[in-house]
């Protein structure tokens, strides 16, 4: 694993969880949004997006198979701010993968959610403006529609969860 | 991470009737696999959607008013059951613990016709 040039002093960081059934779609939506992701000695792919010279985000794209949760959950959980559930829109064991995901997230963590479903380069099934900037499930979770192949996407995916976050603090 | 408080309806069944919704897939098709008190809050979020869908797509044209009358009056229901209760008792929730099946067939019916109102709002083929 190559080493993490961490500027705490400057900067603040703030991580996020990419969880999906699908390591390539956690890739591009990663890589949608940072220039160089990293994947690491334990299958989570590791990418930086500095926001500003203050503001960084780390984001962590893992992979929900269940013999593996523990140790992955391990390495990032208490540290994350919020999830981002990304499946394939148009694959059924991708869509039931991702509600047990939401299953165990909605369970085990009170940190904000949204749900990206990744259509990537097919269509959108309804107009944006039914889905943006979100749907509401619960208070905890948000829905929407992304591609993860498209940085303008995945950056308005992020900055919905961002949303809900601040929402909460307000 | 907080201690676990199980919710009434999970997150993960309001993702499937946002899905069916998308996919223009019947919603009450589920409602089998649901308890009572789940299948009270699966009205109220469908319910809530197609406010949402309805208010997002009509904008000011969007009226309530016009959604309730396309469902069938609670006089109505209750005389094709051959049901004596108050209709205050039908438009409640209180048989679907004394008479599910008859409160489960109602809030199916209810929520197909929201089914065919958000099909109409999303631009599906309703035929």
């Amino acid at each position: 694993m190559q080493d993490l040039d961490i500027e705490t002093e400057l900067q603040h960081i703030g991580e996020i969880a990419i969880i999906g059934p699908t390591g390539s779609a956690k890739y591009h939506f990663i890589h949608s949004l940072c220039r160089k992701p990293i994947i690491t000695d334990h299958d989570i792919i590791f990418g930086r997006y500095d926001v500003n010279p203050e503001l960084s985000l780390f984001l962590y794209g893992i992979g929900y198979e269940y013999e593996r949760v523990n140790f992955a959950w391990d390495l990032v959980a208490n540290k994350i701010l919020g999830y981002i559930v990304l499946f394939d829109w148009y694959n059924d064991q991708s869509f039931k993968m991702a509600q047990n995901i939401l299953d165990f997230l909605t369970a085990e963590f009170d940190a904000p959610i949204t749900v990206a479903a990744d259509v990537f380069d097919r269509p959108f099934p309804v107009q944006t403006s039914i889905f943006r900037p979100s749907i509401s499930l619960s208070h905890q979770t948000q829905f929407t529609f992304c591609r993860s192949n498209n940085p303008a996407s995945v950056k308005k995916v992020v900055i919905s969860l961002l949303d809900m976050l601040i929402n909460r603090l307000s | 991470m907080l201690s676990y408080k199980k919710p009434v309806l999970k997150d993960s069944i309001k993702l499937d009737f946002l899905r069916r919704m998308f996919n223009s897939d019947s919603l009450s098709a589920i409602f089998d696999e649901l308890q009572p008190d789940q299948i009270i809050e699966a009205q109220r979020f469908i319910w809530e959607k197609t406010i949402e869908f309805g208010i997002k797509v009509k904008g000011k044209d969007f009226s309530q008013d016009e959604l309730m009358e396309r469902f069938k009056p609670v006089s109505a229901y209750q005389m094709e059951m051959k049901c004596d209760y108050p209709a205050s008792k039908c438009r409640g929730t209180e048989c679907f613990y004394s008479d599910p099946e008859c409160a489960i067939n109602k809030a199916k019916n209810q929520v197909d016709v929201m089914s065919k109102i958000i099909n109409e709002l999303l631009g599906f083929d309703t035929e």
